[in-house]
């Protein structure tokens, strides 16, 4: 995972104070692991998500305060919640009533081809992922992938800290047995 | 490891969840939780699903970047309309803006922010446009052309080296430089050793930001990325009227909503109420006479299910008054849209009651 690190606070302020090289910095060091997390909760619509995201970012970093932990935990919040609404519209359009079971997030199933590479690719890993129950594959995307703390990830789900280190490690176990049986290696 | 296995047919069944899981340990998954570096004696497929996971937040894949000229053109109209002297006043205190030069090489190094995009450090990479040395090594990870030979286009760009990069910035944090190298072995023969993956790594990196900045100076009409440390005044700041800052994108005439819920308890006669308010805004100013839908779920795993709908007040606000649960509940509101407003939904507050 790529994180700004010591230099976050200096790439920040430059940011907000309009240079645009630093926000390019920004941009670069999330914008993978961003588009990976919206590949599996939003599918197709992954790249509107993430440009939806980053106009609100873009919108409210002025007045952003805090360090890189809390940047990436605001910056994911944002996105999920775009996520969910482009969830949510989409299923509108199909007319599903509001009461019913809300149509979350789409998650693909992997192709067995995929599943038999024999070299890691990006769409491996997301294959994989959308192989887990939804719950596991989110909180292994914002906690190992994207660095979330597992504080903030329980803020952003609404769980515990506990039901999080729980459900990652049943997650990271399973990802290890498909990794296992596919036969898959880097 | 070898191929497929033999029962992939079986696939569509998935069968790994019937089989039990992999017995990998607390130590390792913890290890896998933090991004610490894994022991030695760790399984393979352990490490397997490191590197994999970490492959997500490659930025040298392909695709892995896009769409970050609009993101930065937004930016762009959004930096126009902010104030200059707060931003001119820090500028004066601080270093000039190309901090790859600026940033000393210690935090150059400490900084694990890998910008070799597809277009970054590769692009200048093939095109022969990095310092000798860098290009030599580039050569030897991307398989870019050496040093003195100029090169046409740039093919896509082998992401191992970024990726690796980045994992083994997080893991030294963690563990340590001695042992993080002999984890990423191959790194350290890119580099020409383990002593040098920090100067090699830095040394992408730093080499990545300088093109990235010039390379879009040509497509700018504000010029920012001129040497210039101080932003140029904006002669008017554009108001707000229907196009706020330019940030919609093409086709898209909504307004971007936001909706912030907060809950309050509120004593009664003999029970507790709880009060949530939804407040429901647009580009900082509260919407009136929209409805808002109160769905609610028991604790983290139940079913939402709709409690009920307001319209919101002129200040954007819409209460609805609650029995104070005794089992933790959550709540959230939703906005579904109209034709001037896009949908939104609210943070997940847990209510309980407290005995």
């Amino acid at each position: 995972m790529a994180v700004t690190g010591p230099a976050f606070s200096v790439i920040l302020a430059d940011a907000q104070g309009g240079d645009e090289a630093a926000f390019a910095c920004l941009f670069r060091a999330v914008q993978p692991v961003l588009l990976g997390y919206l590949r599996v909760l939003a599918a197709e619509a992954a790249e509107d998500v993430a440009g939806e995201t980053w106009l609100q970012v873009v919108a409210g970093l002025a007045g952003f305060r805090g360090g890189e932990d809390a940047f990436r935990a605001w910056l994911f919040t944002i996105a999920r919640h775009r996520a969910i609404d482009a969830g949510r519209a989409r299923a509108r359009r199909h007319t599903v009533p509001l009461d019913q079971h809300e149509p979350e997030v789409r998650l693909t199933a992997p192709d067995a081809s995929d599943l038999a590479l024999e070299a890691i690719s990006t769409r491996t890993a997301l294959a994989l992922l959308s192989a887990l129950p939804p719950d596991q594959a989110e909180i292994i995307l914002l906690r190992v992938v994207a660095g979330l703390s597992i504080q903030d990830v329980a803020r952003m789900l609404g769980k515990s800290p506990g039901a999080v280190r729980v459900a990652a490690h049943r997650g990271l176990r399973r990802l290890a047995a498909m990794v296992d049986r596919a036969g898959v290696t880097t | 490891m070898s191929g497929p296995d033999a029962s992939s047919p079986e696939m569509p069944g998935f069968p790994f969840f019937r089989r039990p899981a992999m017995p990998l340990d607390e130590s390792v998954l913890d290890a896998l939780l933090t991004g610490q570096f894994l022991p030695p004696d760790a399984p393979e497929q352990a490490r397997t699903v490191q590197h994999m996971l970490a492959s997500l937040a490659d930025p040298a894949v392909p695709g892995a970047l896009a769409g970050e000229a609009g993101a930065r053109r937004a930016f762009v109209r959004a930096a126009s309309l902010v104030s200059a002297s707060p931003a001119t006043r820090r500028r004066a205190l601080r270093r000039p803006r190309r901090f790859a030069a600026s940033l000393t090489s210690k935090l150059a190094a400490g900084l694990a922010a890998v910008i070799v995009g597809a277009g970054g450090a590769a692009a200048a990479a093939y095109a022969g446009a990095l310092p000798a040395p860098i290009q030599d090594l580039a050569h030897d990870a991307i398989g870019a052309p050496p040093a003195r030979q100029p090169a046409p286009n740039a093919p896509e760009v082998h992401g191992a080296v970024s990726g690796q990069c980045a994992a083994y910035q997080r893991a030294k944090k963690h563990g340590g430089s001695a042992a993080a190298a002999a984890e990423f072995a191959k790194l350290a023969s890119a580099a020409g050793g383990a002593g040098k993956i920090d100067a090699y790594c830095a040394a992408v990196q730093k080499a990545a930001i300088g093109p990235a900045s010039s390379r879009h100076g040509t497509a700018k009409t504000h010029g920012k990325t001129t040497a210039h440390g101080k932003p140029r005044p904006h002669p008017a700041p554009k108001p707000h009227p229907s196009h706020p800052g330019g940030a919609r994108s093409p086709g898209q005439a909504k307004l971007p909503t936001t909706l912030h819920i907060s809950s309050k308890v509120t004593a009664g006669n003999h029970d507790h109420a709880d009060e949530l308010t939804g407040v429901l805004r647009s580009h900082r100013k509260g919407v009136a006479a929209e409805t808002i839908t109160l769905e609610g779920r028991a604790g983290a795993d139940g079913k939402w299910v709709v409690i009920g709908t307001g319209t919101t007040a002129a200040d954007g606000s819409a209460t609805f008054t609650v029995a104070l649960p005794s089992e933790k509940t959550q709540f959230e509101m939703v906005f579904a849209g109209d034709s001037t407003y896009r949908n939104s939904h609210s943070n997940v507050v847990s209510v309980k009651k407290e005995r």
